[in-house]
């Protein structure tokens, strides 16, 4: 991907279901369930390098043994940062009791996180600053031992300050920052109400049934608690991705379910997604239930996932790569006119690869549809020559651009610093004829464009190639996301700035004040939340304008050769990923109503010139 | 009472609400054997800010085991900060050992040995007047994770005449 567009947070979460001997005696280790949660969140690195946190709960604590561990690291490498304390904890308590690690119960009242109820999390923050405090799990610790509480998920809040009235608290500068802070209090705040119902063994199932509706937003959020039940729940849109597996040993959720498979060696259908509005619930002694919580909405798993955020080594998702990148293959076919003897195909490292396949195979299948009606056309009329050269012909691909380590920008100077910036890629000389060939290169999405138009093209018209063909495996990014993805101004995004454009050149400006007024009208009724606003914004284009204008805004200028974007089609994107049918970004359609609030909030914020957040 | 032998958990229950000093109001003696100790740098470095000081003042008081070898065969118990402290016991004739662990306790107690808890040496501290209220701590204790049931804190509450949680 071009544009980085930081990952969303990662959850993993696993639940050891026999006491610790059982682990040592069967799997060889008393430490298995902390070797499992590094594997398991390092599995889903790619969903959050800002910072790391693990918490650790221990069943049947003795009277003045800590129970309850958490540690978070923002690191440069913070999972291993947090594992490595783990083990150089382990390390010092060999020094005096070297055989520790054989006594599973010794081992279990000095070792840190050697608890039977894990959670881990991987943070990219959407929302507050990125210091360590702000990484999950938050803890919450209370006298009553059912009442303690480790949060941590993989969401985005929209109405964090309802939230804190709802629970009477004024938050303080830290908590305002922090939507966990606010889903945190919601939950304890039900949690202590349950557990006066019922001390010591509040209903988990109750207290979600009474927290989660109040939440606007997308999420998968896991909880353990001191008395040694815990949790994990999706949101009832299903906009955030949730796994489980269940076995006799423990029970494991995460972001991802390639993580499961991998990190426990398992098939595809062993590893179940937690449907929308359910919560898996595991009891302290183990047992577990999948709940509805939440009446189910329409579905609306977010489809950046597919696209780019979640790891490409899932089945699922690489089928759904390579069908993306093959719907497109049609497209470009048209736009170099089927000319493929003079076109080069490529690639932007590195997630885009797995679209590109696919887009390969739909132009072979289209060249082997041909060769096929030319050879039949021939009759007889053939040699060993003409055959060959016939069944040679094969789409023309190389490895053009190559991605390079992050270029540190230590040069302030405007001009110096550009020119540093267009070197984070760089690109395979003498793979394309001057002038002859066209270049055609897919990416998983354009965001900003601004490494298209700063370092790719600039690089790309090096090789002086015919024309520049920039393919999307995503659509036109439109709207701000806020269910988890950092893309909330909407002044960043190239379609947003495209539209503006051609609003200019139509002299079509003053729809845009009309439409700030109406923003401050619904805003002053309370109504920001019904209507989507920004719609308004691109209803007078076609996509193909909009895709044309993009085009011409990351040329950069003096380059001398056409550019073309082609994007991926809305009902292209629903048909490669059938089960992923949140598009927000894609079409304004928010699945929950703080969406057009946030949208029309970025809008708002776009044009009174504020670089925040809308939410 | 007779200065008693101290596991570790007693003294970092101590060392986490800032009274160490309580132990040598109370017992002026109080001795521990190295290994405790040992698990003591441990745990303390991790939980206690002014670690450093504290294992300082608690050096004078740790005793070395004269044949550690024959531990095991002893006082059979897997921690090695518990063994030590049963066999610190055989080995000087103190037969008051201030010391959590279930197991460790039933050996002792079979040897006609005299075992108390934290919570016991706080509700001293307070008869004594070195305490004027236990819920602050008992605050301090959920602050910091460390696991006493609602009970066992209620119990300990009443009999020190204060407001239940």
């Amino acid at each position: 991907m071009s544009d980085a567009i930081k990952h969303e947070c990662g959850l993993a979460y696993i639940r050891l279901r026999k006491p610790i001997e059982h682990y040592l005696s069967n799997y060889g280790t008393v430490m298995y369930g902390v070797n499992k949660l590094y594997l398991l969140m390092e599995k889903q690195h790619n969903r959050g390098q800002d910072g790391a946190g693990i918490a650790a709960v221990k069943l049947n604590p003795a009277n003045g043994n800590p129970f309850l561990w958490r540690n978070r690291s923002i690191n440069n490498q913070p999972i291993a940062d947090l594992f490595a304390q783990v083990g150089q904890a382990v390390g010092e308590i060999e020094k005096y009791q070297p055989d520790i690690l054989q006594h599973p119960h010794v081992a279990k009242g000095h070792l840190p996180f050697l608890g039977e109820l894990l959670l881990g999390h991987l943070r990219y923050g959407t929302q507050g600053k990125n210091k360590v405090d702000f990484c999950h799990p938050f803890v919450k610790r209370d006298y009553h031992h059912s009442r303690n509480l480790a949060l941590a998920g993989n969401f985005n809040l929209v109405n964090t300050e309802e939230l804190f009235d709802l629970v009477n608290m004024n938050p303080g500068e830290f908590q305002k920052q922090s939507d966990l802070a606010a889903m945190m209090e919601v939950v304890h705040h039900f949690l202590v109400k349950e557990d006066e119902q019922t001390p010591g063994n509040p209903s988990l199932a109750n207290v979600l049934r009474k927290a989660t509706p109040l939440f606007d937003g997308g999420y998968h959020f896991g909880g353990l608690l001191g008395n040694g039940t815990s949790f994990v729940m999706r949101d009832a849109n299903g906009i955030r991705p949730s796994y489980y597996y269940i076995h006799d040993d423990f029970v494991v959720a995460a972001s991802e379910r390639a993580a499961i498979r991998t990190t426990f060696n398992v098939g595809e259908n062993e590893v179940l997604e937690l449907m929308p509005g359910c919560a898996l619930l595991v009891q302290a002694d183990g047992s577990y239930a999948i709940e509805q919580i939440l009446e189910p909405r329409e579905r609306r798993a977010c489809s950046f996932e597919r696209i780019y955020f979640s790891r490409g080594n899932d089945e699922k998702i690489y089928r759904e790569r390579i069908t993306l990148g093959h719907k497109l293959s049609k497209p470009v076919l048209e736009a170099i006119n089927y000319d493929l003897r003079n076109t080069i195909v490529s690639y932007i490292p590195n997630t885009a690869e797995v679209a590109y396949f696919g887009m390969v195979k739909g132009m072979e299948e289209y060249l082997n549809h041909i060769k096929v009606q030319r050879i039949m056309s021939w009759g007889a009329d053939f040699d060993e020559e003409k055959l060959s050269e016939m069944i040679n012909r094969k789409i023309r691909q190389e490895k053009i651009a190559i991605k390079d380590v992050k270029m540190r920008t230590f040069i302030t100077e405007d001009v110096s610093r550009q020119d540093m910036v267009q070197h984070v890629y760089d690109i395979t000389y003498g793979t394309l004829r001057s002038n002859e060939d066209t270049l055609v290169v897919i990416d998983d999405s354009i965001v900003r464009g601004t490494t298209l138009r700063e370092s790719i093209i600039r690089m790309l018209g090096r090789l002086k190639p015919k024309k520049i063909i920039v393919v999307s495996s995503a659509p036109q990014i439109r709207y701000p996301d806020c269910y988890g993805i950092d893309m909330s101004k909407l002044g960043d995004f190239i379609a947003f700035q495209a539209a503006i454009e051609l609003l200019k050149e139509r002299d079509q400006r003053a729809m845009l004040t009309d439409l700030y007024r109406e923003c401050k009208e619904l805003q002053r009724t309370s109504q920001l939340h019904t209507r989507n606003v920004v719609r308004e914004v691109y209803a007078p284009f076609e996509p193909q304008e909009i895709s044309d204008k993009i085009a011409e805004m990351i040329t950069t200028p003096g380059l001398g050769i056409p550019v073309q974007v082609i994007y991926q089609t809305i009902e292209d994107l629903h048909a490669s990923c059938p089960t992923n049918t949140g598009d927000w970004y894609f079409t304004g359609n928010y699945p929950t109503p703080g969406g057009n609030r946030v949208c029309n909030k970025a809008f708002m914020n776009y044009m009174e010139g504020k670089n925040v957040r809308g939410y | 009472m007779k200065p008693p032998i101290i596991d570790s958990s007693p003294i970092i229950s101590l060392a986490v609400i800032g009274r160490l000093e309580v132990l040598e109001e109370l017992y002026s003696h109080f001795c521990l054997p190295v290994q405790v100790f040992e698990e003591l740098q441990f745990h303390l470095t991790r939980h206690i800010s002014n670690a450093k000081d504290l294992i300082e003042a608690l050096k004078p008081r740790v005793l070395i085991l004269k044949n550690a070898l024959q531990s095991e065969r002893t006082a059979p118990h897997p921690g090695l900060g518990e063994r030590a402290c049963l066999v610190l016991a055989l080995e000087t004739g103190i037969t008051n050992l201030l010391i959590r662990d279930k197991h460790a306790k039933t050996y002792a107690e079979q040897q006609g040995w005299f075992c108390f808890g934290t919570m016991a040496l706080l509700l001293s501290a307070k008869k004594q007047g070195l305490m004027l209220e236990l819920r602050p701590y008992f605050e301090t204790f959920a602050a910091s994770g460390r696991f006493y049931t609602s009970q066992l804190l209620n119990h300990v509450l009443s009999l020190a005449g204060e407001q239940l949680l």
